[in-house]
This record gives C-alpha cells, sequence and structure tokens, in this order.
C-alpha cells in the first residue's frame, strides 16, 4: 500500500497539470493591499519600498513582507551592488540574527542563525527560486563564492522556523535566492551585464548575468568564475595550531611530508617529498604546489540556466567549489593543501498554471545531486595518511502547490510533494585506517572486508625512502556500492489558510511530512497581523519545525567524528512579536522571540533541549545628503542580541555529555551591523559597513571553555572585535568601476572554532582534536577593484 | 544675474536628477512594487484636471503582466471618485479608446507619438523612460515612492495638473521625439 501511494501522487500531479491552462492570470487584491487604495497620497509616498515587494518566502504565495508571516531581511541587487558584495559569503556577516564564522576552510563561512549552534550551516534552508539547495548528504549551505551575483535581484532571509509550508529542514529559517526572470523584461528586450574583479591574495573572478525575451520565449543566464590563493598564514591573527612551520615538521608528518633526512639513504628530504627520494616530484604536488607548507588555493564555479516558454520552463544550476583547507584544523593534524570539493546540479522543470475554476497550480520537478568529496592529508595518533573520501547523493523531487481565491478577503492555498532520494550512507574512504569507510578496491585486505586495508596509513617515525605514504586509489562517487547507499522517500502536503478581516490577517498553516526512516512529523503556523494605521504593523507568530538527522550524523562515521544511526530528528517551538514602524526617516522593524529546541544533535547524539531568547532590531534610515546635488543618504542599523542556553554539556574530562544547564556557546550575545550609504554627486557612492560583536563564551565541546574543562588553566572566550569595510564606486551608464577595502583599521581577532573545536591551546602537544578551537581571522586590509560592464 | 543663477541652478537639478535615473535604468532596475505603482498612479489620475468630471477611468497596459495583473483586480473599484472601469494589456498600443496608458516597454516613440495624438496620459515605472518623453514616472526613490513629472510631454499630452502636484511630484521639463 506504501509504495502505490507515490504512484497516486504523480497521477495526481499530472492530472491537475492537464487540467490547468495557459490563461492570463488576475491578481485579486488581498484586503490588506485594498488598503492602499484607501490611503491619502500624501500617506502612500511614505510606504516603504520593501515592505510592499512581493514574496513567497515565507507562505509559498505571493503576499507582500508587510503581510509576510515571519520576520525578514531582504538584500536587493543594489545593496550587493552598493556594498561591493562579490559573494554569498560576505552577505552573510552582514545580516541580524547569524552569528557567522569565517573558516576559510572547506566550509567557507559557516554561519548559526538565531543563535542555534550546529558543525555547519544546516539548520538554515538555502534556496535558489525556492529549490533547496542544502547538501543532501550533510544538509549543508555552502555559502561560498560559487553562486553567480550579477544573476541576483535579491536574497529573502526569513528568520524562525517554517516547517509548515517547506516540511522539513526549515528549521531555523531560510535564505531564498531569487534571480532575475526576463519574463519580466518586455517583449525584445534583452540585457548583458559582466562583472571582472581582482584583488588580494591573487583573487579574480568574471561574473556574468545575462536574459532576453521575445514574445513567450525568454531565457535567464549567469555564470560565475572565482579563483584565489587566499590569504598567506602569516595574514591571519596569530594562533599556536597554525604556525606553518608545524605542516614540515618530521615528528608529526615523518620525513616524507615533513623536512628531514631520509634514514636510509641519508638524502635531504624537502617537505612535500612524500616518496623521500629527495625532490619534489610533480605527482607528489597537490594543486601544482608541495604539502608540507602553507596554501590554501580555491576555485570556484558556478552556472544558471533557463529557458522558458509561456508559462513552461526548464532550467539547470550547477556549481562546484574547490576549497583547501585554510586555518579550519590544527596543522598538526591536517595539512591545508590539498582540495575539498562541494558539487551540486539541479535539473528542473516548472509549470505555473490556472484552472477554469481559477484554482493556480504551480508543479515544480527537480532532479538533483550532491557531492562532497576530496583528498585528506592527516597525522592522527602518530601515523600519517594521505586518503580520498567521497560521498555522492541524488532526489527526484516532485511537488504542486495550489492556491484558490476564495473571496476577496480569503484565499487557501496548500502543497504536496514527493521525494526520493539515494543517500551515501558512510563516506566513501581509502588509504585509511583499516575498517574505515568504505573502499571497494582495498576491501579485500580490511578487518570487515569493506573499508580501507591501513596500507596507506604509516607511522611518522617509520617514514623512509622504503616505507612512505602512499597516494590512494580515486573513489569515484558514481561507483558507490548499493549496500552503502540508501533510499528514502518523503511525501508531504501542507494546507494554509490566509484571511484579511479589516486590519487584521490571519495565517494558518499545518503540514505533515512523512518520511520512510524518521517517521512522520506534523508541523503547525498561526500568524496574527494588525496594521494599525498606514505605518504600524504588529504581528505574532507562532511556529514549529523539524530537521532530519542528516545522512552524515546517522551513518557517516570516521576518525574524528562520530555518527548514530538511532538520532531522532530535532524539533523547535518558537513564538514571535513583530513590530515594524514606517518613519519618514526611519524604518524601525524589531521581533523579540523565544525559540525551544528538542533532540539537539550534537557529535553524533541528540544532546537534549536548548533555549533560546533573542531580540532583533532592523532598522533602515534615510536622511538628506550633506553633500549638494546628491541622493539621499540611506543605511541600516542592525543590532541582535541572543540568548542560548543548553540543558547538556560536554565535559571534557569524562569525555561525555552531561545534564547541566548553561550558555550554550559560540553565540555573541550582543550584535551591532552599521551600514551607510553616501552618494557623492551623480557618479559616486561610497558604502560603509561595520560590523560589532561582543565577546562570547564557547561551545562545551571546546575545551577552551574552563566550566567544562576542570584541566583548563584559564577559560578563553572568543573576544569582541570591530570589522570595518568600505566600498568606493564610480558608476557611468554602462560602466562601473569600485574598490572595496575589507577591514580597513586591521582588527585582529579569533573566532570559535567550528564542528567538535577541540584542538585546544596547549600548542606543545598535539591532542588530535582536529578541528581549531579558535579560528584566526585576515588581520589585513583585503583589496578588491572590480569592473562592470552592461549593455 | 541673481535670475541667470538660479536657472543655471536649476537646470543642474535637473541634469543630476535625469542623470541619476538614467543610471538606476537597466531592465532589472530596483523599481516600485506593483501593488504600490499601480496604488499611486490610480492617486494621480485625480490630479489630472480632465478627470474631475468623469466618473471612470480605462487603462491600458503595454508589456508588463504583473502590473496589468494588479490593476485588473482594481478593476470595478473606486479610487476615491474614479472608478477603474477597464484594464487591457498587450504588447501593442490599444485598440480602443482609453485615458491612460502605462509603459512597460515597447517601441516607446511610437506609443509616446500615439499618446499625444490622442490625448492620453503615458505612465511608466521605468525611470529610464523619463528621457523618451513618458509624461508619468512611478519611481523608487531610495526605499520611497518618488514622482517624476515631465511637464513638456505632459502638456503634449493635454493633462492638466493641478498645482497640488507640485507638493508632491518633482518635475523635469525635457522631451525626445523626432516628431516634435
Amino acid at each position: 500500500m506504501i509504495n502505490q501511494r507515490p504512484a497516486a501522487l504523480t497521477i495526481a500531479i499530472l492530472a491537475s497539470l492537464m487540467l490547468s491552462n495557459y490563461g492570463h492570470t488576475t491578481e485579486r487584491q488581498s484586503a490588506s493591499d485594498v488598503k492602499l487604495h484607501e490611503m491619502s497620497l500624501d500617506d502612500l509616498l511614505l510606504q516603504r519600498v520593501e515592505l510592499y515587494r512581493d514574496s513567497k518566502t515565507a507562505s509559498g504565495t505571493n503576499e507582500t513582507i508587510r503581510n509576510s508571516p515571519a520576520a525578514m531581511v531582504v538584500i536587493n541587487a543594489e545593496d550587493i551592488k552598493r556594498r561591493g558584495y562579490d559573494s554569498l559569503d560576505e552577505i552573510m556577516d552582514d545580516l541580524p540574527g547569524f552569528d557567522t564564522i569565517v573558516t576559510n576552510g572547506t566550509m567557507q563561512v559557516v554561519s548559526y542563525q538565531r543563535g542555534y549552534r550546529t558543525p555547519w550551516t544546516q539548520r538554515t534552508l538555502l534556496l535558489v527560486n525556492g529549490r533547496v539547495d542544502n547538501n543532501l548528504w550533510n544538509h549543508s549551505a555552502q555559502l561560498s563564492r560559487q553562486y553567480p551575483i550579477n544573476i541576483i535581484e535579491r536574497i529573502e532571509v526569513l528568520y524562525g522556523p517554517a516547517g509548515a509550508v517547506y516540511g522539513p529542514n526549515a528549521f531555523l529559517g531560510v535564505i531564498n535566492i531569487i534571480t532575475k526572470d526576463s519574463r519580466e523584461l518586455a517583449p525584445g528586450e534583452s540585457y548583458l551585464k559582466t562583472t571582472f574583479s581582482a584583488g588580494s591574495y591573487s583573487s579574480s573572478s568574471v561574473d556574468l548575468a545575462a536574459g532576453g525575451r521575445e514574445g513567450d520565449l525568454y531565457y535567464n543566464f549567469g555564470g560565475r568564475l572565482f579563483s584565489s590563493h587566499e590569504a598567506d598564514i602569516d595574514d591571519y591573527s596569530s594562533w599556536g595550531f597554525t604556525n606553518p612551520e608545524l605542516l614540515s615538521d618530521a615528528s608529526i608528518w615523518g620525513v616524507g611530508i615533513g623536512e628531514g633526512v631520509d634514514p636510509v639513504t641519508s638524502v635531504y628530504s624537502p617537505p612535500g617529498d612524500i616518496n623521500v627520494n629527495g625532490t619534489v616530484d610533480p605527482f607528489e604536488q597537490f594543486n601544482g604546489k608541495s604539502i608540507g607548507r602553507y596554501e590554501d588555493p580555491s576555485d570556484n564555479i558556478g552556472v544558471m540556466g533557463e529557458l522558458g516558454y509561456k508559462q513552461l520552463k526548464a532550467g539547470y544550476l550547477y556549481w562546484k567549489t574547490d576549497e583547501g583547507y585554510g586555518p579550519y584544523y590544527s596543522f598538526a593534524d591536517a595539512q591545508p593543501n590539498s582540495s575539498w570539493f562541494h558539487e551540486s546540479r539541479q535539473f528542473y522543470i516548472e509549470h505555473n498554471g490556472k484552472t477554469s475554476s481559477g484554482l493556480s497550480v504551480d508543479t515544480d520537478v527537480v532532479y538533483r545531486s550532491s557531492q562532497v568529496y576530496g583528498d585528506w592529508v592527516e597525522s592522527f595518533g602518530g601515523s600519517v595518511s594521505i586518503s580520498d573520501w567521497n560521498s555522492y547523493n541524488t532526489a527526484v523531487r516532485i511537488e504542486q502547490k495550489y492556491r484558490y481565491t476564495l473571496t476577496d478577503t480569503m484565499q487557501l492555498n496548500g502543497g504536496i510533494k514527493y521525494e526520493k532520494k539515494t543517500l551515501t550512507k558512510t563516506y566513501m574512504i581509502c588509504n585509511y585506517f583499516d575498517g574505515l569507510g568504505i573502499c571497494p578496491e582495498q576491501a579485500a585486505g580490511s578487518v570487515n572486508g569493506a573499508g580501507s586495508d591501513g596500507s596507506g596509513v604509516v607511522d611518522a617515525a617509520d617514514i623512509d625512502s622504503s616505507n612512505f605514504t602512499s597516494f590512494p586509489p580515486t573513489v569515484r562517487g558514481e561507483d558507490i556500492p548499493g549496500y552503502n547507499s540508501i533510499n528514502t522517500k518523503d511525501i508531504g502536503a501542507y494546507i494554509q489558510g490566509i484571511w484579511d478581516f479589516g486590519r487584521t490577517r490571519y495565517n494558518l498553516s499545518l503540514r505533515m511530512d512523512d518520511n520512510s526512516e524518521y517517521g512522520t512529523e506534523v508541523n503547525p503556523r498561526g500568524a496574527f497581523i494588525y496594521h494599525s494605521d498606514a505605518f504600524n504593523t504588529y504581528k505574532i507568530i507562532y511556529g514549529e519545525a523539524f530537521q532530519e538527522p542528516a545522512p552524515k550524523d546517522l551513518y557517516g562515521d570516521f576518525n574524528g567524528r562520530l555518527a548514530n544511526s538511532e538520532l531522532k530528528p530535532e524539533k523547535v517551538r518558537n513564538i514571535e512579536f513583530v513590530i515594524v514602524n514606517q518613519g519618514k526617516n526611519l524604518l524601525s522593524d524589531s521581533s523579540l522571540f523565544y525559540a525551544n529546541y528538542q533532540n539537539a544533535i550534537a557529535s553524533g547524539d541528540n544532546v537534549g533541549g536548548r533555549d533560546i531568547y533573542g531580540f532583533e532590531y532592523r532598522g533602515k534610515y534615510r536622511l538628506p545628503n550633506f553633500l549638494k546635488d546628491s541622493s539621499d543618504i540611506t543605511g541600516n542599523i542592525f543590532y541582535t542580541y541572543t540568548r542560548a542556553m543548553s540543558d547538556r554539556q560536554y565535559d571534557n574530562v569524562a569525555g561525555q555529555w552531561i545534564d547541566e544547564r548553561s550558555e550554550q556557546g559560540d553565540i555573541a550575545p550582543h550584535k551591532v551591523n552599521f551600514m551607510v550609504n553616501i552618494p557623492v554627486g551623480v557618479k559616486y557612492n561610497v558604502n560603509l559597513m561595520a560590523n560589532w560583536l561582543s565577546s562570547r563564551d564557547l561551545f562545551s565541546q571546546n575545551p577552551l571553555r574552563k566550566e567544562f574543562n576542570s584541566l583548563a588553566d584559564v577559560d578563553t572566550k572568543a573576544e569582541a572585535y570591530t570589522k570595518v569595510d568600505i566600498n568606493i564606486l564610480y558608476q557611468s551608464k554602462d560602466i562601473e568601476y569600485g574598490l572595496k577595502i575589507e577591514n580597513i583599521f586591521e582588527e585582529e581577532y579569533l573566532l570559535p572554532g567550528v564542528e567538535s573545536a577541540t584542538s585546544g591551546n596547549n600548542f606543545q602537544i598535539d591532542n588530535d582534536g582536529f578541528q581549531n578551537s579558535l579560528l584566526p581571522q585576515v588581520k589585513d586590509r583585503v583589496y578588491m577593484i572590480y569592473l562592470t560592464v552592461k549593455l | 544675474m541673481k535670475v541667470f543663477i538660479d536657472r543655471y541652478k536649476e537646470l543642474f537639478r535637473q541634469a543630476v536628477m535625469l542623470s541619476m535615473l538614467v543610471m538606476s535604468s537597466v531592465a532589472f532596475a530596483d523599481s516600485l512594487p506593483d501593488k504600490l505603482t499601480v496604488a499611486i498612479i490610480f492617486k494621480l489620475i485625480e490630479y489630472d484636471e480632465r478627470f474631475d468630471k468623469r466618473e471612470s477611468v480605462k487603462v491600458h497596459v503595454i508589456s508588463s503582466a504583473s502590473i496589468a495583473s494588479v490593476m485588473a483586480g482594481y478593476q470595478g473599484k473606486r479610487f476615491n471618485n474614479l472608478e477603474i472601469m477597464k484594464v487591457t494589456h498587450s504588447d501593442k498600443l490599444p485598440e480602443s479608446e482609453v485615458d491612460v496608458i502605462f509603459i512597460g516597454g515597447g517601441k516607446i516613440k511610437e506609443i509616446v507619438d500615439h499618446a499625444r495624438e490622442n490625448r492620453v496620459l503615458t505612465v511608466t515605472n521605468r525611470p529610464d523612460y523619463s528621457k523618451d518623453g513618458v509624461s508619468l514616472i512611478v519611481f523608487n526613490d531610495e526605499g520611497l515612492p518618488g514622482i517624476l513629472i515631465n511637464t513638456v510631454s505632459s502638456g503634449l499630452e493635454g493633462v492638466l495638473w493641478k498645482p497640488e502636484v507640485l507638493d508632491v511630484a518633482r518635475t523635469i521639463d525635457e522631451y525626445k521625439s523626432d516628431s516634435l
């Protein structure tokens, strides 16, 4: 019977698709929108543009942000241009309600939304035009330099759980990247916009966006190439475990990767001479450079293309990040100059139709793949290895959303989803410790007949020209054996009623999701929105969501990380009060929220509950310009207060989780973002951005937090810091030139380490903690110049 | 001398405004949201004295399905004294008599010439069309709605703006049309 459900669902979707036509749709006005015509012209001219943008992010159906049942921040293309954002990771730093750690490693940034600490950015749903783009296996949002920027029309950031509309994993919030749609162009119109940039550390990028419309046929294209050597380790703030001398220390890495003299031949072996023959041969190089010294190259690529005819659209989204490890790991445990890849593909077909009875039906069919793979050069317990890792995952999703306007004041929405995923269970790993991972080429010699056979792991002290670390056989993602993959099925359905009654709006949603692995989850959301007059809006929102345990956490255990197939989904219940006030010079938008979390997952275990209280102020101001003949000065002031409490903590001495309620850690209680944009005459624009974060306690797994490590001498915190960036823009009609300088006051600071962050700070002793407990940040000014050409 | 300086200042002010608008006018400029655009346009129509004695207005939208969709939602509703009687949409000139043409794209010169010939008010939300002789531009002015009136074009379209409109709108007196 269970197997029949997807088939029935597919038939239902196809049937309704056939019933829908291609007719021109008329947008009936909700009561709140109709109220616009009751406003005086003076009042209309004081309405903030951003509050009237149509958005589908909160409810899955078009509504103004003023009417959305959520707190939201929108960054539009103009903001991106003025602030000189070159990539998504730069945007994260300037958002309220996010604690962003720049790792400069395999995950370029890790951003915790609303105070909930996770290994990576895994509880925020990352969407591109409403389609999920988080990794299928580890659920991470890869916020690096790969997404084309010029094609972005705006980025909508939603705060709070949205499980009642999205189902799984819309846990802390949603980031929805909305790209330009050439359907909005006039017939015969087209555009091309290209940006070239170059800057510090041999960083460069080309970013292109193009689109056009001819009659009912249209296309959208975005592409981006990014490359950087990244900052040298001397450009970072100081941290003992990122001392580059560690990378060639023969006592850690042996005389192969390390520097020393071959005990057999007494010949000098330079760093990176893996086979200890006295020279670094080309095949021993990674990214064209030897290991045993600091290198951290990055190459990112992203491509998006869409072709549409009337209400039918087909599209393709591809991106790949190739990142070095940077200062993410202790140099006593991992070599940074190897490559770690994330790769994603999406093919989709979208149809927007409307039946003769007025039912709008949006259909989306998506095939996607997510891959995580790369090289890993490790020293653990005195043993050195070079291993190859891979995880390859695919999914097919069919989703349909319905919208029906019952009356001028009532609409009923809903949707159904069927998704089938084929997921890697544990990493494919070759050349690693005996029995770990899955390696078909070494399985015969391994203790469990499946994993690595240990032949690639050599004691550092024993390395010489006759016994050195071997290179791993390549593991292809497509070769994952059936016994190491799992097929899961998700079925979801939701219903949502929106009712406008006078100045109030009620938005009620209920969603049920059934997963073949985790079972059934039901998530409601209710919102009461009250527009007391033209300028003031109040919202009370209650929402729930659940987070599936990622396959990585369920099955992907290996050295340094644990997994647990008994993990339960995490659950959040959030209540929130939002006030929006539109003044002539200031738009004030504030949220007060309380969120209760259950079954929080950390290091492969459900570690109890968390409670997070918070206040967010999102202000946008506009002032007369003190410069003659220049547009008004505009900007943002964001303030975030977060108090995150956790029921269980990690006792570093006992090596286990204990019941003790305390600060969760890694979250700055206070954060201020200040942005000011000053137009200078017609052609120049100066934008200044300053971020201040207060000092913060560290996560309990971090051995530097004395409260849960009685062996620590002092309690170490991530100290407060202020970072200031400036972007200067010159624009003529078709050309823009810009100069962006980051960290103009050369602030020197460290941020909390990510994942288990267990390196510690006893730099004389390598405790094989892998992730650095504190992450050094680039302390120098970072320059970028760019040129944009529009045709 | 003072008159000369004031005239110079005014010309400079207009040049600055026009430059700012044109530079923000790529195809995907950060335009005003459609709902706000439509509400403001319908309010502004009342500032044209020609509609004082009228009870209804007919609008044709060229090349903007989203604006047409929002306007159509108001069909049959009243904005103060004016009923939005009919809203049509196509990529071409209107096939029947209308009072207002909203221009989302197309052959601007041809549309503007048609409007002038038929004494129809032209409106747009695209600032770059200001230089092409569209009379009324509703745009995103640093996060708040802004209104720009091309007085020369307005005159050629027969628009009789009430003086109060100057309290809320900025004006330019440039136009471009080969036929003039």
